[in-house]
């Protein structure tokens, strides 16, 4: 399906190109304020990050902001208090997500308000995990196969979480069913930097959320070196920053690839 | 004056045949006022002696005063109106021996004439006779490339390419590194009408740009017009790229053909009926796909990766007055790994044609042409089986007149009919596929156009072109059509029947050039012109992919508008072995078109809410000289340019700079003549790198370092530049064989050109972010052969 994909692969493969790390003047960019607030249903604990974009050469990735109000309203109108546990990393215990709830963020920093909105939806039926493999130029690529029914008439979206032999959970795959609705649908999941390999002890998180999330996720994806014009993911807070906030309904899958 | 006041109140009701109409009661009034003295006419074709090929802007003129003649048009006709008397008339093309043929005007008389391709000749007395164009024709903003001229220029992989070549004039910028598109002063790909023998050349590309459609042992030659678009083409805003076939020789037959790194060619031409009628075929495929065949993987030996292309052409002289040709192009590109994933693209275009000669005077050119693009993808798995398919066509009739009413007045003017359809990406998918089959609706249109232009020299030193074309696009159902509000959110959907109008846009695009004649050897020269364009490609990748979407005018796009207004100094001096031109313009456009951010323009019914609309303005400077003729030749030419766009939802409402805005963009080519058997060329490049968008920070989401932009195109890829170099030798030729050898280099002092830059993780520590680029082509040797028979 993604002929783009094929295309880089194919002109890469025919072109002489040779690649080197360059050092490039970049502007330092007034730091941004970013925002990343997940709502799901299978902990009791909730998670919200507050942090500042940083200088393209700064080492280090998360710049924590401090001293923020955060807070979340359910539906019935509970108010749940985000507590600072480390510099911008914002925690609320005893708060399990419900499926079909919405979900109201409020973020108060420096003077200035942050407003979210989203609903979680429902977790679809998993039908079953296994070991895919597929063939492309002679190499065998391993992937963690994912079947289930997609729920039809309405528009769904996924988000894949991937844990390799106990390491950190990493953004693997977002995906819309745009083109297979309704279908019965195989998903193959796999890690971008790192092939999966027999014996491999392997946790993938699939997550039913919102278009907000996916719009971010797909965003992400999508831009690759050929984007004519790359632009920051969209963001489905009020108030100007960064990133996203996205009740989900989670499924926790462990396996070990054949 | 009688055809004004019929006409206003017909423009009133805005029909588009009323405005024809009005056209054609204009000229009747011009036609009267030529007919008045007692003059005679000398009209015919002038022809390569040895192929029997028409000359194109051949020049015919009195011996006795160089200022009175004229040229041959397209389909090398030329008609000259002149008082009766004795004259001697001197026939002359660039490379050809000039033709001296006296004759007693007492009445109209055909005069047909053949030339011979001279040896080269001493640059001294090479010229004085030519008629000189550049100066003395008021068209503006216009290169002529001639294929034979272009021969020596060094290219990518030895493979002759009149895409690349013309890359190298100025205000025309490359796509890209080894990519045979191209911009126009400031255009986008889009803007540019690519036609080949008058038919739309929808992709002009294959391989993803790396090679063009054009396979040039078929073409006799090119011209580009950057501004002051003549009024006969229109439906682009940028360029017109006027691309002719070669008919054929028709005395005897021939053949000739190359074996180069990545494709052979094979040309073979002759006549039908000798002096009546004549044949030209003309193959080219890739064979990169062979050595796939050698690998022992199956998955890999039944992968396919190859183009081709194929042109024909076939003319036959009906009598003295009429003449039909009908030619047209194949060519395909098609890619394929094992049995899982097929991709294959390509156009067929196909001109019928009929040049007849009303009177002595009048030439009409009847067109009848048919165009279309189309792409399949196949992908079949164990649980896969779906295809994905689009195309776009189009038919056309165009009936051009050219009344040449007297020595210093032609008149050109007709319609351009044409209809179009576009069948966005739609999905096929087997029963048991989990992709679900999707068919987008067609989109039907048509631009009707209408245009009537005057070239007129009322004072040997003032010659001008002025006219106007008046284009009515229609949109017509079936199918529903959303409107959108600011946000992309549908507004109002409403559903029309076959064939009813949906949306029209009526426009008037006049076209102005003229040019006055300081002395004999520099004129200076002016020009305005408005064009529109009704087909938008959407792209937003840097490569040109064919799945790139097409759509027209519709109730959310508005045809795209420019208007250019250029200024130029022209001078020829050494003859007319060099000649310098500096034009500088100005470009105003609007309704352009640009994306929201994460636009998803992969078969989407609402393809339309992801667009957004702006404005545009390009201008520049641009200098270019050139040596035509003696062992030494080529040209130097240099840009100076910004192209900028301006849209409210982005870079906050700021101007910015199109991707392919390039400050300076420099070419110099130089071939020479060591002896009669070697040939040694070379070619240097600079220019300021594109514009782009690279982040201004960076931020962590989970474990994922992701960037941070503030500003499209902010940045700059760094400056490009290359030198290219090749040698031909030509081995004794024999009556009946020649062949010769080319060697070249790309790229010769291996440059590290970036292709693209992209930011990650360094490898080593994790915490540390880094720019990396990628270098395309190194230094890349290449070997031809070719041959002639």
């Amino acid at each position: 399906m993604n002929a783009t994909k094929f295309f880089i692969l194919v002109i890469s493969s025919l072109l002489f190109s040779c690649e080197d790390v360059i050092d490039l003047n970049l502007n330092d960019a007034n730091p941004q304020l970013v925002i990343i607030g997940e709502i799901h249903d299978q902990a009791d604990q909730q998670v919200i990050t507050l942090s500042k974009t940083m200088a393209f050469n700064q080492e280090g990735g998360f710049d924590g902001v401090s001293g923020a109000q955060v807070e979340v309203t359910d539906g019935l109108g509970v108010v749940h208090q985000f507590v600072e546990h480390s510099p911008g990393r914002y925690v609320a215990d005893h708060f399990f997500g419900r499926i079909r709830e919405t979900y109201h963020l409020l973020v108060r920093v420096d003077g200035n308000t942050y407003t979210a909105v989203s609903q979680m939806p429902p977790m679809i039926q998993i039908d079953s995990v296994g070991t895919a493999v597929t063939h492309l130029f002679g190499e065998e690529q391993k992937y963690v196969a994912i079947a289930y029914q997609d729920p039809p008439e309405q528009p769904n979206y996924y988000r894949y979480m991937l844990r390799v032999n106990g390491g950190p959970a990493r953004f693997a795959h977002a995906a819309n069913d745009k083109f297979n609705d309704g279908n019965y649908i195989t998903e193959h999941v796999g890690d971008a930097d790192e092939e999966l390999r027999t014996g491999d002890a392997v946790t993938v998180y699939m997550q039913c959320v919102d278009q907000a999330m996916f719009d971010f996720w797909n965003a992400v994806q999508l831009t690759n070196p050929g984007t004519a014009a790359p632009a920051n993911p969209p963001s489905n807070i009020e108030g100007g920053a960064l990133g996203y906030f996205s009740a989900y309904s989670m499924a926790e899958l462990n396996l070990e690839i054949k | 004056m009688c055809s004004i006041a019929v006409c206003l109140p017909i423009t009133k009701n805005r029909s588009f045949w009323g405005i024809t109409w009005c056209f054609i009661s204009l000229l009747s009034c011009l036609f009267d006022t030529a007919a008045a003295q007692s003059r005679h006419t000398i009209s015919g074709y002038i022809r390569d002696a040895g192929t029997g090929e028409t000359l194109i802007g051949a020049s015919v003129q009195l011996q006795d005063n160089a200022s009175t003649g004229t040229r041959t048009n397209s389909y090398g006709f030329y008609s000259l109106t002149l008082p009766e008397s004795d004259y001697v008339l001197v026939f002359s093309h660039v490379g050809y021996q000039p033709q001296e043929i006296a004759i007693q005007l007492n009445g109209d008389k055909p005069v047909d004439v053949t030339l011979s391709a001279g040896e080269l000749l001493d640059e001294v007395t090479i010229g004085r006779t030519v008629q000189d164009d550049h100066i003395r024709n008021p068209q503006m903003g216009v290169n002529r490339v001639d294929v034979n001229e272009i021969r020596h220029v060094p290219v990518l992989f030895g493979e002759k390419d009149v895409l690349k070549t013309i890359q190298l004039l100025p205000g025309v910028v490359s796509g890209g590194e080894g990519s045979s598109n191209f911009h126009v002063r400031g255009g986008a790909g889009d803007q540019n009408l690519i036609l080949l023998d008058e038919a739309t050349v929808y992709n002009a590309s294959h391989l993803f740009g790396f090679f063009s459609t054009f396979n040039s042992d078929a073409i006799k030659e090119i011209k580009l017009y950057k501004g002051g678009m003549p009024a006969q083409y229109g439906g682009r805003l940028a360029s017109v790229l006027d691309i002719l076939m070669l008919d054929g020789n028709q005395q005897t037959f021939g053949a000739q053909g190359g074996v180069g790194l990545i494709a052979s060619r094979l040309k073979v031409d002759g006549p039908i009926v000798a002096d009546r009628g004549s044949f030209m075929v003309s193959g080219r495929r890739t064979y990169a796909d062979l050595f796939l065949k050698l690998s022992n993987d199956p998955d890999i030996n039944q992968s396919r990766l190859y183009f081709y292309d194929l042109n024909a052409k076939a003319n036959y002289r009906l009598n003295d007055r009429n003449t039909i040709f009908l030619s047209g192009y194949f060519g395909r590109d098609v890619l394929g790994y094992s049995d899982q994933f097929g991709f294959d693209w390509g156009n067929v275009t196909s001109t019928l044609r009929w040049n007849s000669l009303l009177s002595e005077r009048m030439f009409s050119n009847t067109v009848l042409v048919f165009s279309d693009f189309n792409y399949n993808v196949a992908i079949t798995s164990n649980d896969f089986d779906f295809m994905i398919a689009s195309r776009i066509r189009n038919y056309n009739l165009k009936q051009d007149f050219q009344f040449y009413s007297s020595n210093n007045s032609t008149l050109r003017f007709g319609v351009d009919l044409l209809q179009q359809r576009i069948q966005p990406a739609s999905i096929e998918a087997n029963e048991d596929t989990p992709v679900n089959s999707l068919q987008l609706e067609d989109r039907r249109g048509a631009e009707l156009a209408a245009y009537l232009s005057h070239e007129w020299k009322p004072v040997p030193q003032l010659s001008l072109v002025y006219g106007l074309r008046v284009s009515n696009f229609l949109l017509f159902g079936p199918g529903t059509f959303s409107t959108y509000d600011e946000a992309g959110d549908i507004t109002q959907s409403d559903t029309y029947e076959k064939g009813e109008l949906v949306t029209h846009y009526l426009r008037f695009e006049p076209r102005l050039s003229l040019s006055y004649q300081l002395t004999a050897d520099k004129s200076i020269k002016f020009s305005y012109n408005r064009n529109t364009q009704n087909l938008h490609q959407l792209s937003n990748s840097t490569s040109s992919l064919p799945t790139d979407a097409w759509v027209m005018s519709s109730n959310n796009i508005k045809p795209q508008v420019a208007d250019q207004a250029a200024l130029g100094y022209y001078q020829q001096f050494g003859g007319d072995a060099y000649e310098f031109s500096a034009e500088t313009y100005y470009k105003y456009m609007q309704h352009q078109i640009d994306y929201r951010n994460g636009a998803d323009l992969q078969a989407n019914n609402h393809i339309e809410s992801e667009l957004l609309f702006g404005l545009g303005r390009a201008y520049g400077v641009e200098l270019f000289l050139k040596k035509k003729s003696g062992k030494f030749n080529g040209w130097l030419s240099y840009g100076l340019s910004r192209s900028e766009r301006q849209f409210d939802a982005i870079n906050e409402g700021r101007w910015f700079a199109a991707r392919q805005d390039r400050t300076h963009d420099a070419a110099a080519v130089a071939m020479y003549q060591l002896s009669p058997r070697w040939n040694v060329s070379a070619t240097f490049i600079y220019s300021t790198g594109n514009a782009v968008t690279f982040p201004s920070g960076k931020y962590t989401v989970g474990e994922e370092t992701l960037w941070y932009y503030t500003e499209r195109n902010g940045y700059r890829m760094p400056d490009y530049h290359r030198l290219d170099l090749g040698v031909t030798w030509e081995s004794k030729p024999t009556n009946r064989f020649a062949s010769s050898w080319t060697l070249g280099v790309y790229n010769a002092y291996n440059r590290k050109n970036a292709y693209l830059i992209d930011f990650r993780e360094s490898e080593t520590n994790p915490a540390v972010t880094e720019a990396y680029r990628i270098a395309l082509f190194g230094i890349i040797p290449s070997i031809t052969w070719n041959f002639k028979f």
